[in-house]
């Protein structure tokens, strides 16, 4: 019997589901009103695999997506999102309400609090309330 | 026992806990020693108004920006926590103008910040909603009644067969279909200054309870609207009355019937330590049923408190989020895709399981004060009256209970 890679099949689902994400975003008319001016990166941050990637949103747009985050925490345009992949995967294929799940202590949010209304409001748009 | 602990497990900032002190001084001095009469003769309580204005509440959540202290619907319910204590129908009034306010200052363009949002800062201003109309009772979502173009503006012509503050209030916000080919949930809403003559209050108010509120039909017959009296896109109202209005609405209310939940339970506290029987010499408080009694209210009213300031806080979260979607003009669309989110379940939800807590705990506080509370003009026979009003105010508990249904079971709502 064959043998599966665990983690090759948890950062392939991770990265999917941010392109998914990336997909919805960039296609959603509604989301590029909400987001005018509003540049950032968005770390992504697997706390049990130890995966991370970050998604650049520029110009109305999620404009690339790269494994790991060389910018510093602490810079003011880094959202910084920690949870177990598995939750992870689920907020951004809208399984999970990130409200709820930061709620629930299954997700972390550091950025500034405009950051997190935005991203909720995101979050509302692509997937409903 | 003197308390060591917070039990209400909310710590409020500096400000919070300068209004809630303020509203509660407020509530003491000057609605509480009034209320047996505005009760009595069914008194508009203007001079118990004029003390919440002198205090500075009557512009709460008006945004800093607009000149208000900028507070948020949490604030507000503890201030109307303790105004209810002290006159519910003073609170209910006050509930009434809150409800108005959110909605107007997210909508203001231009002349209308000067207009209407000026003098409601200063104090000056008493505000209503009129929404009920005859032929869909307490269906808040259906209005008959519409507004006509005209070269200067609108004619309204509307019936609404409640409102809070009737022929009282400085102005009035009224929603209607936007025009006569509009569905009944396509509305708009205009500010209509309580000065206009065509404003015809019908009757007095003789309710059974909540006797000071004024809540009479009122008929704006006719009423010439300027372009300036329409808050908002003409077709935003039903959108913006749910975002805006029904969350401080329907915490408001629940609050209101909070307050009266709790003066009742603390009027039989009272009593049952004060009355002495002369046959056993010991006080009403040692009777073993009494002091069931008054453990089931004390728990009861906690129940309600924790609903009341949990569903404050999470539509003091929701209005950060409309605020965020108003501000890209994307709000309108994300309500009309989201009408039955659970937030405005949890909001429909509070104020029937508080309206039925504030009857259960004035009823036991009526069993626990006995033939003294049977009494015309004792303050626990008043709360039990006006804890009465809760069920049955719009939009009632059993609409409530509905629309709460339909949303678990996945049943499409009565207004989709």
């Amino acid at each position: 019997m064959a043998t599966t890679d665990v983690s090759a099949v948890h950062t392939s689902s991770l990265l999917a589901s941010l392109q998914d994400f990336q997909n919805r975003f960039n296609n959603d008319t509604r989301v590029k009103k909400l987001i005018k001016g509003w540049n950032r990166f968005l770390k992504v941050d697997g706390t049990d695999t130890g995966e991370i990637y970050t998604l650049t949103i520029q110009d109305l747009a999620v404009t690339n997506i790269e494994a790991g985050c060389t910018l510093a925490d602490d810079d003011e345009k880094v959202i910084a999102l920690q949870a177990s992949q598995e939750a992870l995967v689920r907020i951004f294929t809208g399984k999970y309400n990130p409200a709820h799940a930061l709620i629930d202590g299954a997700l972390a949010v550091f950025s500034g609090e405009r950051d997190k209304v935005k991203l909720e409001a995101i979050a509302m748009i692509i997937w409903g309330m | 026992m003197p308390n060591a602990l917070n039990l209400t497990g909310i710590a409020l900032t500096v400000e919070q806990g300068r209004w809630k002190r303020l509203a509660r001084s407020v509530a003491q001095n000057s609605l509480a020693p009034n209320a047996a009469e505005v009760d009595r003769d069914a008194i508009f309580p203007r001079e118990g108004l004029k003390a919440i204005a002198d205090a500075g509440l009557m512009a709460l959540t008006i945004p800093k920006e607009q000149g208000g202290p900028g507070e948020g619907i949490l604030t507000t319910a503890m201030v109307l926590e303790e105004l209810a204590q002290g006159c519910a129908s003073t609170a209910m009034v006050y509930c009434m103008h809150m409800s108005t306010l959110a909605m107007i200052a997210a909508l203001a363009k231009d002349g209308q910040h000067e207009a209407f949002i000026k003098p409601i800062v200063e104090g000056k201003w008493i505000g209503a909603l009129a929404m009920s109309e005859p032929g869909s009772g307490n269906r808040l979502w259906h209005m008959d009644s519409f507004a006509q173009r005209n070269a200067n503006g609108y004619l309204i012509d509307s019936f609404k067969s409640f409102c809070t503050s009737c022929g009282q209030a400085d102005f009035y916000v009224v929603p209607v279909r936007a025009d006569s080919t509009q569905p009944p949930t396509e509305l708009s809403l205009f500010i209509i200054e309580g000065k206009d003559p065509n404003i015809l209050p019908i009757g007095k108010w003789d309710g059974m309870g909540l006797r000071g509120n004024c809540s009479m039909p009122i008929h704006f017959k006719g009423c010439h609207v300027p372009e300036i009296g329409r808050l908002g896109p003409p077709t935003c109202g039903f959108s913006m009355l749910f975002a805006y209005s029904l969350p401080i609405y329907q915490v408001g209310l629940s609050t209101v019937y909070l307050g009266i939940a709790e003066a009742a339970y603390r009027a039989a506290v009272d009593h049952v330590k004060k009355r002495v029987h002369s046959d056993t010499k010991q006080t009403l408080s040692q009777v073993e049923t009494v002091q069931r009694y008054i453990a089931e209210m004390k728990m009861r009213v906690d129940e309600a408190r924790c609903m009341v300031y949990r569903v404050a806080q999470m539509s003091d979260n929701a209005m950060v989020l409309f605020n965020e979607l108003q501000s890209a003009d994307l709000l309108d669309e994300v309500i009309r895709a989201n009408p039955d989110d659970p937030f405005f379940i949890e909001l429909a939800q509070l104020k029937f399981a508080v309206s039925e807590i504030a009857v259960e705990v004035a009823n036991k506080a009526f069993q626990v004060c006995g033939g003294t509370a049977y009494k015309r003009g004792h303050p626990v026979e008043r709360l039990v009256r006006d804890a009465r009003a809760g069920s049955v105010m719009a939009p009632s508990d059993d609409s409530l209970k509905l629309i709460v249904g339909r949303q678990i079971l996945g049943i499409a709502q009565p207004w989709e």
